[in-house]
């Protein structure tokens, strides 16, 4: 449980850079490959992250929830990367294992957004926001999103 | 001279805050079925006159209701139209809200020179209501990036005074739907100019009114 809990951390929050300075991460011995993908992830390493956490998903005995923990994680580093086309397919295979994870949404409604999807960013950040009501890291990704799907208009009229 | 005189309108211009706002002014009344602009005259034993465009081209203020004043606001009625009127005390210019059965505005108003109102006074001359102001510059207030992040959209009123060099001055809002529109509004109308009507003391009062809108990108 404390496992799989640490590593979802990682997870979005390497996504946009955003700094992760929570370190409540206890991982357990068992996951080493995944616990030490999710801090290289979480520190900005995205290209070991990513094989750390490959390697981890190939050797490691994992339960459903810890894959679709990881996969999480591999969709953020991929994210994080520009690569949203393989942060897509890492968030799906995450949300088919658990389909609660609102970080996998979160970073899947980011990886929407670099594509220019829009409308597919924000279906996944309401879903995101259901789950996780008030979570920051998703209000910044709407902000993202509003701002190249809006476009601002005054309209001034002289009362005189 | 121009010191004289600056020194005199900002004594007269503090006695007017410290005190009612007893006295003639030129004003625009705005609301949802267009702008009207009229003399209003706030007498000293508390009766209060109005007079449109031609009742000032007639040279008669019209009596409307006592005006009284509570907890800092003065009120009084317009009967013919049906509209109250409310505004706080205590302030350079003169203006607020006005409430009738079925709609709201509000109103805005600079020091007129000229007699003080009573029966017996006359409204100054209609010349003061008919100068249109024109802009010269129009600063479009910006969009808060803060506001698109937040997708918050609304609309702010702004009235101020115009000198008769087409400064504006002693900008208020009298409407804002979010205090995130308050800094735009408020610069882009004390960057704003009309062009030169008359002298640097002759007041006229204006508003503007803005609308922040975000429209999807297709």
């Amino acid at each position: 449980m404390g496992r799989a809990i640490l590593s979802s951390l990682a997870m979005l929050v390497a996504v946009a850079g955003w700094a992760q300075s929570d370190n409540r991460s206890v991982l357990g011995k068992a996951n080493e490959y995944l616990s030490a993908g999710a801090t290289a992830i979480r520190a900005g390493r995205y290209d070991d992250g990513i094989r750390l956490t490959v390697r981890g998903l190939e050797h490691e005995v994992t339960t459903p929830y810890e894959r679709a923990a990881a996969l999480a994680n591999l969709c953020a580093a991929h994210a994080a990367k520009g690569e949203p086309d393989k942060a897509i397919e890492r968030c799906d295979e995450s949300l088919e294992l658990n389909g609660r994870n609102w970080r996998a949404y979160s970073n899947r409604s980011y990886a929407y957004y670099l594509k220019g999807m829009y409308s597919e960013a924000k279906l996944d950040l309401n879903a995101a926001a259901a789950l996780a009501p008030g979570a920051r890291q998703v209000e910044q990704i709407r902000g993202l999103i509003n701002e190249r799907s809006l476009s601002p208009r005054v309209t001034m009229e002289d009362r005189r | 001279m121009l010191l004289c005189c600056a020194a005199s309108l900002a004594a007269a211009s503090s006695s007017r805050a410290a005190a009612l706002p007893v006295g003639t002014w030129n004003c625009l009344v705005y609301g949802p079925y267009g702008d009207q602009r009229l003399f209003i005259g706030i007498a000293e034993d508390r009766k209060t006159y109005i007079a449109r465009i031609r009742d000032a081209s007639l040279r008669r203020w019209n009596p409307i209701s006592d005006w009284r004043v509570s907890r800092g606001r003065i009120r009084f009625t317009d009967p013919a139209a049906g509209r109250e009127f409310v505004a706080e005390t205590g302030q350079a210019a003169l203006g607020g809200t006005w409430r009738a059965e079925t709609a709201v505005g509000g109103w805005w108003c600079s020091p007129e020179q000229g007699a003080p109102a009573s029966a017996d006074s006359r409204p100054p001359s209609p010349a003061g209501l008919m100068t249109e102001l024109v802009p010269a510059i129009m600063a479009s207030p910006n969009y808060p990036r803060q506001a698109i992040r937040e997708a918050k959209q609304g609309r702010a009123v702004s009235c101020f005074i115009v000198n008769g060099i087409g400064e504006v001055s002693d900008a208020e809002l009298m409407e804002l739907s979010d205090e995130i529109f308050r800094g735009p509004t408020l610069t882009a109308v004390t960057q704003s100019r009309y062009r030169a009507w008359g002298d640097e003391q002759a007041l006229r009062p204006a508003c503007r009114s803005y609308t922040f809108e975000l429209d999807a990108i297709r």
